[in-house]
């Protein structure tokens, strides 16, 4: 058993956050960095989508009643086992009536503690398909709120081994000042030229209104072109919706998710870890980048968590000419490019044309 | 940027919403044709099956539809999506729920009942009458998890939002603003002006389906005649004797 001597400032049991109920209005809450809970998790040799702990700016005071490995990812809180200081980013072993606390922010923002084993489902039930908390719906996590001193929960007994050979992963730094890479739109139309300018141009500060819904950010102002709203639609982690104020707001897990305000440009999936962990003052530059880069970086990301993951191989990107294509099977079907260890050959389909193209597919071992 | 060029814009019109998402624009009004049509383009991806397509959002004119862009590609989903383009526009929809919501009107339930009336002019009585004789299109769900974006409210129904929000909307309330109607479906912040309640939990994340009402539904609302009918079907809800009456045409 587990039990908060202390909450720390805010802290939530979330894991990837929850598919399919965008359209009730149910956004995905989750980890703002999913990538940092991944690879808590498979340090562990844990399901990387195991719901952990995210700790914000003070992280917790843990009282472990008996023996776990832990592993914490993400921004450095400082985190410290019976007042000695351990890393983050690899694994840790907690032996039994010790106590895990943090000193204080280092970098980042938001830790992610995994447990090996996970969570126990008798401790925090699945709503929706995910022990993901979110506060503003009462629901999920920890009943529906941040942890309190006194909760208590329990750690499922793992009979899994990591793939890891080695127990750590490289840190990824976190500093005061960031460039966010984004796609412009889907409504830069609706802002002046010199907005778009002013967007990728200037710098941008993170104001004290920053949660698990979004970062509120202070700049030159971002002036419309015409009237600042639009029939509402839906929104996405990363969008970055300009109110009438002209001051830019990046929406994360828990925002709204339909939205009436015009969206100039979205973070890039890449840069998710990074805008997770930005605190107030500090600064992001936003430089706009093209969809293949985006998809690149993308699949980069994706294939760092593949090898941890102890496979080889991973994401291709496939192109004929410029156009990035989707190979389907003979029932129209995208046939997964993830571990395809085998050589295959198919037919592609491009800007609705079947192509007659033979591919080959071999892993790359 | 060309459309302002333009007089005559072509839909669909798609637009990257991030590296993961596509925003697919169905119109730019908001009108229950162009609504059925976005519900139609879901409907012909769903058969498709595709295992990259993750989820897909409908608003008023407009659908988003997130996926993973390892394994699918923005151009296939924009072709599929062109194709099933004509077969969707103008299409009846088959099979329409309509979905009661018993409504007790006014009093504490309802505390903005009588400024609405002052308001458009009307008797109370005609408000409720002029309320509850609409089945309401439910446009999209959003705002908060459940809350129904319903359209068709009676234009001598239009009142403008509260000046100041109340802290705290109980679940259930029934409200209006502008030309829009809703149910609050927990409670929360709000601007709208209530003028009823229903005990019906129209959303509840402990269900397996959360929302009783789906985009594209009709919602009706019924008058209770007083409180003790409303505690009557609060309690059968409770005691899960209570069945919502659904009319399918």
């Amino acid at each position: 058993m587990i039990t908060v001597l202390n909450p720390g400032t805010f802290t939530t049991v979330q894991d990837l956050g929850r598919t399919g109920f965008l359209r009730y209005g149910v956004p995905e809450s989750g980890a703002l960095d999913k990538y940092s809970l991944r690879c808590a998790n498979l340090l562990l040799g844990n399901d990387e989508g195991m719901a952990g702990l995210e700790a914000t700016l003070f992280g917790p005071s843990l009282k472990f009643n008996r023996e776990v490995k832990i592993s914490i990812c993400g921004g450095d809180l400082g985190p410290m086992l019976d007042g000695d200081p351990i890393n983050n980013w690899e694994v840790v072993n907690v032996p039994a009536n010790s106590e895990l606390s943090f000193q204080g922010l280092i970098q980042g923002a938001r830790a992610y503690i995994a447990f090996e084993g996970g969570i126990s489902e008798q401790s925090i039930s699945v709503i929706l398909g995910s022990m993901s908390t979110y506060c503003q719906g009462g629901f999920g996590g920890f009943k529906g709120r941040a942890l309190v001193q006194g909760d208590t929960f329990e750690i499922n007994d793992s009979f899994h081994e990591s793939h890891l050979s080695q127990k750590k992963i490289d840190p990824i730094e976190f500093p005061e000042k960031v460039e966010l890479r984004i796609l412009m739109g889907p409504q830069e139309d609706m802002f002046l030229e010199d907005a778009i300018k002013l967007l990728a141009e200037s710098e941008f500060k993170v104001t004290v209104d920053a949660d698990r819904m979004g970062i509120r950010c202070e700049g030159p102002v971002l002036q419309h072109s015409g009237p600042a709203d639009l029939i509402s639609d839906g929104t996405v982690f990363g969008a970055i919706q300009v109110p009438s104020s002209g001051m830019p707001i990046i929406l994360l897990a828990d925002r709204g998710t339909t939205g009436g305000y015009p969206k100039i440009a979205t973070v890039i999936s890449a840069d998710h870890t990074k805008l997770a962990q930005l605190i107030p003052g500090d600064t992001i530059v936003f430089q706009p980048v093209s969809l293949e880069t985006a998809i690149d970086e993308f699949a980069k990301q994706e294939n760092r968590i593949t090898e941890l993951k102890g496979f080889d191989g991973g994401y291709s990107k496939i192109s004929v000419g410029d156009d990035l294509i989707s190979i389907v099977d003979e029932d129209d079907k995208p046939i997964l490019l993830d571990n395809i260890d085998k050589t295959v050959k198919i037919n592609a389909k491009s800007g609705g044309e079947d192509i007659e193209v033979d591919v080959t597919f071999q892993s790359r071992k | 940027m060309s459309s302002k060029n333009t007089t005559e814009i072509n839909y669909p019109l798609f637009r990257n919403l991030g590296d993961s998402a596509l925003l697919v624009v169905a119109g730019n009004t908001v009108s229950s044709k162009i609504n059925s049509q976005v519900r139609g383009l879901i409907t012909e991806i769903r058969k498709k099956d595709w295992p990259g397509i993750q989820e897909m959002v409908p608003s008023y004119s407009s659908l988003v539809i997130h996926f993973n862009p390892l394994v699918l590609s923005v151009s296939a989903i924009e072709s599929l999506i062109c194709d099933a383009w004509d077969s969707t526009a103008d299409v009846e929809e088959k099979s329409v729920k309509t979905i009661s919501i018993p409504t007790l009107y006014g009093g504490n339930f309802g505390p903005d009942l009588d400024a609405v009336a002052e308001l458009t002019g009307l008797s109370t009585e005609e408000v409720i009458e002029k309320h509850s004789v609409v089945n309401y299109l439910v446009y999209a769900l959003g705002f908060s998890p459940g809350f129904p974006y319903l359209g068709g409210l009676d234009e001598s129904l239009k009142c403008a939002r509260l000046c100041s929000p109340r802290l705290n909307v109980p679940a259930g309330s029934v409200a209006i603003a502008d030309l829009q109607t809703g149910i609050y479906p927990v409670a929360s912040p709000g601007g709208w002006r209530i003028i009823g309640r229903t005990p019906i939990k129209i959303f509840d994340p402990l269900r397996n389906s959360p929302s009783i009402i789906d985009p594209g539904d009709f919602i009706k609302f019924e008058p209770i005649d007083d409180e003790k009918m409303y505690r009557d079907i609060e309690n059968q809800i409770t005691e899960g004797m209570f069945e919502i009456e659904v009319k399918l045409s």
